[in-house]
């Protein structure tokens, strides 16, 4: 146990699942940010970008580390039809208040069961998988497979990338302008739509991306995208909302808690551990992601 | 809006479809049971999350701790002793998880709700394999009519409570604390008290229901008995009938069950599909619900 | 005697010191202006007086009896009802529905809700808002909104009124209206008011007595007419409209 424990296996995993996790929470955390809108669909395109990966090499050959790209323009465009179709009524109808975001959750909500169920009409409830790169790589006494790695690496460098074009690019700028501050963004001549738009078409192509990686190593299935939804959600909570830094390092705390967790007592307690934490937070911090305790003018 | 009117008729309604066990075979009573059950359901759901505006996405979470304690208990239990138990349970876990749980505002609220009910589910499924069940079954279960006039029982008793709630100051209060929270509180509502008392309350009949289906299922597998789609449809269906009318879980739920029992055999996730879209559309477009929309008259 | 007394009441918060050391008592009966620049802390007195937040120190009496550590609805309770900078009106409810709200929980609590709602139905016609009773209150004007958030604080048979800008964004005819409306009221139910207004004028005709805040602190205290010559006042608000 204690080997095991201790293995450089263990912890490479915890890693990987820790970059995909920051992968899926980074996309939340911009359409949350820029948007106050929390898209419980998330883990949904997780699992759409699952099935693309998989069709595209079960079908095509296609290797998944080129399918990337292809699947994030497809859900980038998908982000940018949801946008166009439902959520420019939604928001310019209604403004903004609790009721408006209960009811958004609604809404979300409705569109993953529909897609879930849809995905499991078209493609069947059973789960699929497939092998790449699965052969096994030794590095000193840490053995670990070729997908793992592959996974690890794309994630950490597409996080990197938002993370940079945030800082540096005039749109990113522009992005986390409406993120910290909605009036004063678009007093300084933001123009809100099209940021809002960008942040869902990043957000839904990085989730797909992150669905892309797990297709690697798990089963893909129609109703695999929950939990990334949540774990997402507890990666914001902890790393605080529109601090995508903050985002990583809670990310890979997360990965270290479930994989360690799971190896300590046993994968029927993954679920417990994640929704536990879940759980927890939210009623560690009741008043959200944006308030401060309540203490107003 | 007249509540007590609407008692009326709901309690007529339900009333009169008691001849059906008379008349019908056993696939219509067990129609008769599904209506009932989606009404007390709705009903109780309504009475918090329509009332209060605070938007319960996990409310299964009482349902399926209703159907572990029935069959947990069987005949260790007379059945009467085993659904009050369960109806019992179900509002001491909602008084317990309530007080910490209704702090939480707004959408957090919403998804809170739903990570408490996955919890319970996940936590139960783990106890049950430690305690070596892949699921249980139970023998002997009461017959599907005495089944169908428990669940009619149940759906009396749902609407009664959610009339009582609208017609009292409890009611006022919560559609207080829907518009605006710390308005209610300033002008003297005790909200926390409230919000606890509602979120109990709204409970209890599902626990109940639960333990009902039960005896009705006769088997305990904590996927089902926990379904995260069961509190979908409650939802579905109080928001497509109209949460904020005692009608709105009958005219919601006599549309789905129509629907169901035309797709669900052979195509079930046509039928969550249906659901999905229809509520995405009523959200956006029809808030008020059937109800609403078409027996409001308010001035504006 | 004194109804309302406050003892070196602190605010802080977010490295803000919102409230410093503020005293003064009201009397029964009386009406108090509070003027201040935006952000000098007016109306974090009132969340602090009525529930709304805890104070970092310093202690409110309410006849006599502190309020320390009370819920907002505890506060009504006992008889202080405030209103709004922002009017936070039940939108989704009638106009009556919402006076009902405030006579059924207020201090009175009727135990009716019949007897509740004629209640609010009087309130309603004390404040010309008799005709809109069963309208939503999300579709009353600016002015009718301001009524109806007097309307709510007084259906609570609250005996201290806060008043927080009640004339703000109103026209000079309507400003009028409302400050016979408010005489009206102090006189018919002797009311104990205070005020917080940026419509100088009003203020100064309504108020027995005139507190001045500035950045968090009591710097006048006294009759209009000394305080609107108070140099103090006068250097730091020279140019204010009057």
């Amino acid at each position: 146990m204690i080997d095991t424990l201790a293995s450089g296996q263990l912890l490479f995993a915890a890693l990987a699942l820790g970059a995909t996790y920051a992968l899926v929470a980074l996309g939340l955390n911009l359409v949350y940010g820029t948007m106050r809108l929390l898209n419980v669909a998330h883990g949904d395109l997780v699992m759409l970008g699952g099935y693309i990966t998989y069709w595209a090499f079960a079908l095509g050959g296609v290797s998944p580390l080129v399918s990337l790209l292809g699947t994030a323009v497809a859900a980038a465009l998908l982000g940018v039809l949801a946008y166009r179709l439902l959520f420019r009524a939604m928001l310019g109808a209604r403004g903004t208040g609790p009721r408006v975001e209960a009811n958004s959750l609604l809404l979300f909500f409705g569109l993953s069961i529909v897609v879930q169920n849809l995905a499991a009409l078209i493609f069947s409830p059973t789960p699929r998988g497939y092998e790449y790169l699965s052969d096994v790589l030794h590095f000193g006494n840490v053995a670990l497979t070729g997908n793992r790695l592959a996974a690890l690496l794309v994630a950490a460098a597409l996080c990197l990338a938002v993370v940079l074009f945030l800082r540096w690019h005039t749109m990113g700028l522009a992005m986390r302008a409406l993120m910290e501050h909605r009036e004063a963004a678009a007093v300084v001549g933001v123009d809100i739509d099209r940021i809002q738009l960008a942040s869902f078409a990043v957000g839904f192509g990085t989730a797909a991306v992150a669905g892309a990686l797990v297709s690697m190593t798990e089963q893909v299935s129609p109703f695999m995208g929950f939990p990334f939804t949540v774990a997402a959600f507890v990666v914001i909570v902890m790393g605080g909302l529109g601090r995508l830094e903050g985002g990583m390092a809670a990310a890979f705390a997360l990965g270290l808690l479930e994989t360690y967790g799971v190896a300590l007592t046993s994968t029927n307690w993954r679920s417990i551990l994640l929704y536990g934490t879940f759980v927890a937070l939210l009623l560690a911090r009741p008043q959200g992601l944006f308030g401060r305790p309540a203490v107003m003018r | 809006m007249n509540p007590t009117r609407d008692l009326v008729v709901v309690l007529a309604l339900l009333g009169a479809s008691a001849i059906v066990p008379l008349m019908g075979g056993d696939y219509w009573i067990g129609v008769g049971i599904s209506t009932f059950m989606w009404v007390a359901l709705t009903q109780s759901w309504s009475l918090l999350s329509g009332l209060s505006g605070y938007v319960s996405l996990g409310h299964v979470v009482f349902y399926g701790l209703g159907t572990y304690i029935v069959v947990t208990s069987w005949e260790v239990v007379p059945i009467a002793v085993a659904l009050a138990l369960a109806a019992g349970a179900a509002a001491v876990f909602a008084f317990v998880t309530g007080m910490p749980v209704l702090r939480v505002r707004g959408p957090y609220f919403v998804i809170l709700t739903f990570g408490i009910a996955e919890l319970v589910k996940f936590v139960v499924m783990a106890a049950e394999a430690a305690a070596g069940n892949a699921s249980r079954l139970i023998l002997g279960t009461p017959q599907i009519e005495t089944l169908f006039f428990l669940m009619l029982g149940l759906a009396a008793a749902a609407t009664v409570l959610a009339w009582g709630v609208r017609v009292s100051r409890l009611g006022h209060g919560l559609r207080a604390i829907r518009e605006d929270e710390e308005a209610a509180e300033t002008l003297g509502v005790p909200v926390a008290r409230y919000k606890l008392l509602a979120f109990v309350l709204s409970a209890c009949i599902p626990g109940a229901v639960g333990g009902v289906m039960a005896l009705r299922n006769t088997y305990f597998e904590p996927l089902q008995a926990f379904d995260p789609m069961i509190s979908f449809s409650m939802i579905a269906m109080a928001v497509i009938g109209g949460s904020d009318d005692l009608r709105g879980p009958v005219v919601g739920t006599a549309f789905f069950v129509f629907l169901s029992e035309m797709l669900w055999a052979n195509a079930p996730q046509v039928y969550m599909m249906m659901l999905g879209i229809l509520l995405v559309l009523f959200v956006l477009f029809v808030p008020e619900g059937l109800c609403g929309r078409l027996f409001r008259a308010r001035t504006a | 005697m004194s109804l309302l007394e406050v003892r070196q009441l602190s605010m802080r918060f977010g490295g803000v010191q919102a409230l410093e050391s503020v005293s003064f008592t009201v009397p029964e009966g009386q009406i108090v202006g509070l003027m201040g620049a935006n952000g000098a802390g007016k109306t974090t007195l009132f969340s602090l007086i009525a529930g709304n937040a805890r104070p970092t120190s310093g202690d409110i009496l309410f006849e006599n009896q502190s309020l320390a550590g009370l819920r907002p609805d505890q506060v009504c309770r006992r008889g202080v009802a405030r209103t709004f900078q922002v009017v936070r009106p039940f939108a989704g409810l009638t106009v009556i529905e919402n006076v009902t709200t405030a006579a059924l929980f207020g201090m009175r609590r009727y135990r009716d809700r019949l007897q509740a709602r004629d209640a609010a139905a009087a309130v309603l016609d004390e404040l010309e808002l008799g005709d809109r009773a069963e309208a939503l209150a999300g579709s009353l004007t600016l002015s009718g909104q301001k009524r109806l958030e007097v309307a709510r604080a007084l259906a609570t048979g609250a005996r201290l009124v806060l008043l927080d800008e009640v004339m703000a964004g109103l026209t000079p005819v309507e400003v009028e209206a409302m400050l016979l409306t408010l005489r009206t009221l102090h006189h018919t139910r002797g009311l104990t008011l205070v005020v917080i207004e940026h419509v100088m004028r009003a203020l100064m005709q309504l108020s027995d007595e005139i507190l001045v805040l500035h950045s968090g602190r009591l710097i006048a205290q006294g009759e209009p007419q000394a305080v609107a010559s108070d140099p103090e006042v006068l250097r730091l608000y020279f140019g204010e409209a009057a």
